[in-house]
């Protein structure tokens, strides 16, 4: 599948994170799995996508620690988004 | 030039970093090629190629369309034009249909020259002839209305009684439904292209 081709991070929740009464569906860019999200679950995965897309995606990692750390399997969201600003910058740097 | 944005925007992003991360919520629903599916048909999809109104429709796709029983009217024989009426929900209840609550009546010409999707005229239109009235108790044939959805997989109305927003109401394929909305009320609602 290419839908992950040419999407931000910004792009990937804007399309593929719609609301559903009151909750959020997430579809995975990288395993195609779905999950159902809290709305502050959504925040932070939008903050991270800022954050991917301004090249300060460690920086957040940092904030997030410092904040309270990771509640479970958001972490492992946020990493699925920064795989999408990879597949867009990486290429030709040579 | 550096890219750090200014402290007090810093500040101000972690403080609500913090509180979305303490109101943060994850279930893992697994992998579906339904829910798929479901993003792809409905939150990507509009009326593009969609005639809104058919008089039959085909095998050849599984939008979702309202089925509708066809009336005769005062104006029904070939030498008034072969004018038939349809009464189309003016909310978003699909099991309106046909009836006289909360209905809409619509007519067009049911004629091989106009082709399987004619134009609905609603009452009152100039073109229509006059003192049309729809009749009787349905002539036992069918026609077909697009749904329009949110993507949540929930009615928003149908064609024409409700006037499609871009970006936010999309016609839907049957396959979103099933994943999206399992219990969405299935009467009259038939899928096809």
């Amino acid at each position: 599948m290419s839908l992950q081709e040419d999407m931000s991070p910004g792009e990937w929740l804007q399309r593929y994170c719609p609301s559903l009464d009151g909750q959020f569906l997430f579809l995975d860019p990288v395993s195609w799995q779905t999950f159902q999200l809290t709305e502050g679950a959504v925040t932070v995965l939008q903050e991270a996508a800022k954050a991917i897309e301004q090249d300060r995606f460690e920086a957040f990692l940092a904030d997030v620690e410092e904040a309270g750390d990771w509640p479970p399997g958001l972490e492992f969201l946020a990493r699925t988004l920064s795989t999408l600003h990879i597949a867009t910058e990486s290429p030709l740097t040579a | 030039m550096s890219n750090n944005p200014p402290d007090n925007t810093v500040e101000q992003r972690r403080k609500v970093l913090k509180g979305a991360l303490a109101a943060s919520g994850v279930v893992t629903m697994g992998y579906s090629g339904s829910a798929l599916a479901s993003f792809e048909c409905v939150t990507s999809t509009d009326a593009t190629g969609v005639f809104g109104f058919k008089k039959t429709i085909g095998a050849s796709a599984n939008w979702a369309w309202l089925r509708l029983l066809v009336f005769d009217t005062n104006k029904s024989n070939n030498d008034q034009g072969n004018w038939k009426a349809v009464k189309i929900p003016t909310g978003s209840d699909p099991t309106d249909a046909d009836t006289d609550t909360d209905t809409s009546t619509y007519f067009f010409q049911d004629s091989a020259a106009i082709g399987n999707s004619p134009p609905l005229y609603a009452a009152g239109d100039t073109a229509l002839p006059e003192g049309i009235q729809a009749q009787g108790t349905g002539t036992g044939v069918y026609a077909f209305v697009i749904i329009y959805f949110n993507t949540g997989g929930s009615i928003l109305g149908f064609f024409p009684t409700h006037v499609q927003v871009s970006g936010r109401d999309y016609p839907a394929q049957g396959s979103c439904l099933t994943s999206l909305n399992p219990h969405l009320d299935q009467t009259n609602i038939r899928y096809g292209g």
